[in-house]
């Protein structure tokens, strides 16, 4: 069974509780194809879904220790996208989470952000470029004034996107870190 | 290097577990069951404990019995182990006269 779902990348948290839902109703999640998840129908709850962002990419001699060590708990790799990594754990073992401490969540959380860095950079150049063409414009045909002001648009509303993925990420951190400030 | 601040409760009883060599999900077991059930590492935050303490020279590898990797604590680990229970004791000390005293 496929199912078409869009994630962002700071929202990993609503998507392992998707696919633990669908775990519930007795679906198992088993690759992943952008923003397409094929599932195998098994028992309810029968694993327990955690997604991860590693370091490196999964074939990485760092990220294969540390998957065999997941391993050696009982959690298995379901599939793999870039660095991010789907893992799973027979619900019959019990509870299953990868991190206990807030350093851990705050770590991964930063992780995830410096991924957002770039993109994030790259808009706000080529924001810049944009309008500056736009200011200069004057002699533009009206395909050309349409085309600029189209990918300005367009720009703002990926901008919108990655700024506001970090805004979430930076909320999320600082209760974190606010909570790190009185324990572990 | 002389240490005179707080381990995480984690990396405690991880240097309490290790004075008996133990593969990674023996740990998780021997925590859990050390802290009453209320300690419970995840796999996650237990590897990353584990290698940060190895680059310490706090614990290290024994011998890899098939695909598990066993750890023991080494000599600056129990050292390292030994004043923390002492710092852990003067916390204690302190709670227990200080609360005492408040009471009456």
């Amino acid at each position: 069974m496929r199912k078409f779902k869009l994630f962002w990348a700071w929202d990993f948290d609503k998507e392992e509780r998707w696919l633990n839902e669908m775990s519930a109703q007795g679906w198992q999640f088993r690759k992943y194809h952008f923003f397409w998840y094929d599932f195998e129908k098994g028992a309810p709850n029968e694993y327990r879904y955690r997604l991860e962002m590693l370091d490196e990419l999964p074939s990485s001699q760092k990220s294969r220790q540390y998957l065999d060590f997941l391993a050696e708990t009982g959690v298995e790799k379901v599939d793999s996208y870039l660095r991010w990594v789907y893992l799973r754990r027979p619900a019959a073992l019990g509870e299953f989470n990868l991190f206990s401490d807030l350093d851990s969540r705050i770590r991964h959380l930063k992780r995830i952000r410096a991924l957002l860095a770039i993109p994030a950079l790259l808009m706000v150049v080529n924001l810049i470029n944009v309008v500056q063409l736009l200011l200069r414009g004057l002699g533009f045909s009206l395909l050309e004034a349409g085309t600029l002001a189209g990918a300005l648009a367009l720009m703002i509303l990926l901008g919108l996107l990655v700024f506001g993925g970090l805004a979430q990420i930076h909320n999320q951190l600082t209760i974190l870190q606010r909570e790190r400030s009185i324990h572990e | 290097m002389n240490e005179s601040t707080a381990l995480t409760e984690g990396v405690y009883y991880i240097l309490l577990s290790l004075l008996t060599p133990m593969h990674g999900y023996g740990i998780i077991q021997n925590v859990e069951r050390l802290s009453g059930g209320r300690v419970r590492m995840a796999a996650g935050t237990l590897y990353g404990a584990l290698t940060a303490l190895t680059d310490r020279g706090w614990i290290a590898l024994t011998e890899e019995s098939g695909r598990r990797k066993t750890y023991a604590i080494t000599p600056e680990g129990r050292r390292a182990l030994e004043q923390e229970v002492a710092r852990l004791q003067e916390l204690t000390e302190n709670g227990l006269r200080l609360l005492k005293e408040a009471r009456e």
